[in-house]
């Protein structure tokens, strides 16, 4: 009996304390400390640290992907959801933000875009350009370039010579 | 010599009566004179029905709205057409012009007017250019 009785004070007096751990020693950010030359919890990167990933990403940056049909069908659906709110699907520049008030891109059918190299428009992309924000963080560098692959194919399903491809000509108009 | 006359009420039972009666009078003709004046004030008055405030001019129907600027911008990319037909240039459906460019391979991120004219050398003006 007296056993029973001295089990069931231990486990009561076990269920007092809170064992969840979430009450725990710690530094909130830019706290001070003493452990560190600099007194604060906020310690800099060492020389040379890189993010998981930014060597890949600046590989990618530097050397554009091979335009293959898989790059291509990436670049559409990319550009549909991304620029085409503003660009318009067929990259006219008229977009349904566009139609709501805001102000009108420019048509990549232009002569000044025909001729703009790609890595133009990879850098518009990246940086943003007058009111177009960046969209860095949004597109990754391989698909950038998908993009920029099918804005070269927007263009050109705007700018084929007839002499180039006869066989347009019994479908024309 | 004791009074022995029977009291007279405190109350002055027809002053009472005259007063009552002189406010039910009353209370009736006022009902009578509101009556008439109200009638006459309201009797004319039309009661205009409730109507809906015109609608704010906003998308009512965006869903709708997208859709149709969505195909008709699709349209432009699906057929072929004269885009200027004194140069002989023309628009191909996209999926033919995103062959075109995949075929050209090292080419492809060229500008267009250098692949059209063909005169430029494979990789000029491409992607590797800064």
């Amino acid at each position: 009996m007296t056993r029973l009785l001295l089990l069931a004070i231990v486990l009561a007096v076990a269920g007092c304390d809170d064992q969840s751990m979430r009450q725990q020693n710690r530094y909130d950010t830019y706290a001070p400390s003493k452990i560190w030359p600099n007194g604060s919890e906020a310690q800099p990167l060492p020389a040379g640290v890189v993010a998981q990933g930014d060597l890949a990403r600046a590989r990618d940056v530097k050397e554009p992907p091979p335009v293959t049909d898989s790059l291509m069908r990436t670049g559409r659906k990319d550009f549909e959801i991304f620029c085409s709110p503003c660009h318009g699907l067929a990259g006219d520049g008229d977009g349904m933000v566009v139609q709501r008030g805001f102000p009108a891109p420019p048509s990549y059918h232009s002569d000044r875009l025909r001729e703009a190299p790609a890595r133009y428009f990879f850098d518009v992309i990246t940086n943003g350009y007058g009111v177009m924000y960046s969209y860095a963080s949004r597109v990754p560098p391989h698909d950038r370039w998908a993009i920029v692959a099918y804005i070269r194919a927007l263009q050109e399903s705007r700018h084929v010579r007839v002499a180039d491809m006869p066989q347009a000509r019994e479908k024309l108009p | 010599m004791p009074n022995d006359r029977p009291e007279s009420p405190a109350v002055a039972t027809r002053a009472v009566l005259f007063t009552a009666i002189g406010f039910l009078v009353f209370v009736g003709i006022s009902l009578v004179v509101l009556r008439i004046f109200y009638g006459e004030r309201t009797g004319h008055v039309v009661f205009v029905p409730p109507t809906l405030f015109a609608k704010p001019r906003l998308q009512t129907n965006d869903a709708a709205d997208l859709a149709r600027l969505q195909a008709e911008q699709r349209g432009r990319l699906g057929g072929y057409a004269w885009v200027d037909r004194e140069k002989g240039i023309i628009a191909i459906p996209i999926e033919e012009a995103m062959k075109r460019v995949v075929a050209r391979g090292a080419d492809a991120y060229a500008p267009i007017d250098s692949n059209t004219s063909a005169k430029q050398p494979a990789g000029a003006g491409g992607g590797q250019s800064p």
